[in-house]
């Protein structure tokens, strides 16, 4: 059974390090692809006039605007068969000092935002009978790891999505899986602790970060290729 | 390739082919099976031939020839895939010393053996591959044998510790543990047993082998360069 062709992608988080390398791939690919962006204006703009890829303004920490801003496309005629979930916020505060705020944003820009798109994007895509979700994650939660508590929680809860989403639009031709990466030079791996990289670097089996464009190769290949993985946590973390 | 005559062996080394390698498999009884393998991947090869082995995965010697004839031809091996498996369906009460012997030995020892064997060149080469085909038998409580179990879980263990090992010559380790597909075992399951499967797979339908093999190349491929240790699970969302 051979990979349909994938023509429309939506990508959230287009001008993070991965995500821009992902919405790079997708047009390399020749697929259509809309991606969300935030503070960024800047890049976004840049990014689209180099790709030929169309930005799209998006707070993913509000759920109301997520949801009309997705509506707002779906009216427009947009329906992507490709839904890739690269955005993320890493509240770096000890225990004690995660504020409520902190929580919110980590939380909503994660897991209720990824909801929030498949509620709004499987009906067409089950429609066509076929869609193709991933969603990216920071590590795989197999291994303890001195994270900050709301980053980790919000990233633990997009595995938990993924498997529960994979059961309940599988029947309907939608496959979610989720990509966990290891740390990368740059991106939200910056905002981690120094010594989390030097460790990472001497602990992990090719003893070196990932690069944004290794990920998003991983990711491509789930978006593009995969027929028959669905429900799952595809680590690509060098081996740690 | 080990155990690449038939099934899903098969498909991964024509999809191999396909892709531009140069593909060399081993099978252990079935001669006809091999000769009919010979041809499709070299078909699939535009024509150039695979180099075919016979002989059993636990036996060292074969091992040894089988590796050695390979990196005399080719000059090394860049992608090793333990792919030969065997399982016999029996409850525990009846299964004898024997059986989980040799279940053990073609499932675990040959991948021991096997990748003990090629590390020698892909090591030399600072860069290699190696994929083990698991079992989603090792993932869940399900109604499997139990030593067939036991040899995908220790494929587990020994994916990621051999990751660990060798990942400083920059050689990844992954393991592929499929659902049923369509070939091996789900073609000797009752119907029954094949309907409550297909039942609780979100996709509703077993993998083709064509599917399993375009995701091995994916994971071999120059794609793959920050996976190690890693299993994938490719069952459909069971």
């Amino acid at each position: 059974m051979g990979a349909a062709a994938r023509t429309r992608a939506l990508v959230f988080g287009g001008t993070g390090t991965v995500g821009e390398a992902v919405v790079r791939g997708l047009r390399e690919a020749g697929v259509a692809t809309v991606f969300g962006w935030h503070r960024a204006r800047e890049r976004a703009a840049a990014l689209a006039a180099e790709l030929d890829a169309r930005p799209l303004e998006l707070d993913l920490a509000d759920a109301g605007a997520t949801r009309a801003a997705l509506r707002a496309l779906r009216d427009g005629g947009f329906n992507p068969d490709v839904f890739i979930h690269c955005a993320a916020v890493a509240p770096a505060a000890p225990l004690a000092a995660i504020s409520d705020e902190d929580w919110r944003q980590a939380t909503e820009v994660s897991g209720h935002a990824a909801v929030i798109a498949l509620q709004e994007l499987a009906p067409a895509m089950a429609a066509a009978g076929e869609g193709h979700v991933v969603l990216v994650g920071a590590l795989d939660r197999a291994q303890s790891l001195p994270l900050p508590i709301a980053f980790a929680a919000a990233q633990g809860a997009l595995g938990a999505i993924t498997m529960a989403a994979a059961k309940e639009l599988g029947p309907q031709g939608i496959r979610v899986n989720l990509v966990a990466l290891g740390l990368l030079e740059g991106g939200l791996s910056g905002q981690l602790a120094p010594s989390l990289s030097k460790d990472y670097t001497t602990f992990s089996a090719l003893h070196r970060l990932g690069q944004p464009q290794e990920a998003a190769r991983a990711i491509l290949w789930l978006a593009l290729e995969n027929t028959y993985v669905s429900g799952k946590i595809l680590s690509v973390n060098g081996g740690i | 390739m080990t155990g690449g005559s038939r099934g899903l062996g098969l498909a991964i080394g024509e999809a191999f082919a396909r892709a531009g390698a140069r593909v060399a498999f081993t099978f252990s009884r079935n001669r006809d099976d091999a000769e009919e393998a010979r041809a499709r991947i070299t078909a699939a090869a535009s024509g150039a031939a695979p180099l075919v082995f016979q002989g059993t995965v636990a036996d060292a010697a074969h091992v040894q020839r089988t590796v050695g004839e390979i990196v005399a031809s080719w000059g090394g091996i860049d992608v090793l895939v333990n792919n030969a498996g065997m399982t016999q369906v029996l409850p525990i009460a009846l299964l004898e010393e024997a059986d989980w012997d040799a279940v053990m030995n073609v499932n675990v020892k040959g991948a021991y053996l096997f990748s003990r064997a090629a590390l020698k060149s892909m090591i030399r080469a600072r860069a290699g591959q190696i994929l083990s085909i698991g079992s989603f038998a090792s993932e869940r409580i399900i109604e499997a044998p139990v030593h067939f179990a036991a040899a995908k879980s220790a494929l587990r263990g020994f994916t990621e510790a051999l990751a660990r090992e060798v990942g400083r010559y920059n050689i990844r380790v992954n393991l592929l543990s499929p659902g049923l597909f369509d070939a091996g075992l789900s073609r000797s399951l009752p119907q029954h047993r094949l309907n409550e499967y297909l039942g609780q797979s979100a996709l509703g339908r077993l993998a083709t082998v064509e599917e399993l093999a375009q995701l091995a190349l994916f994971l071999v491929s120059d794609q793959n360069t920050f996976m190690t240790g890693a299993k994938v699970v490719a069952d459909g969302g069971l």
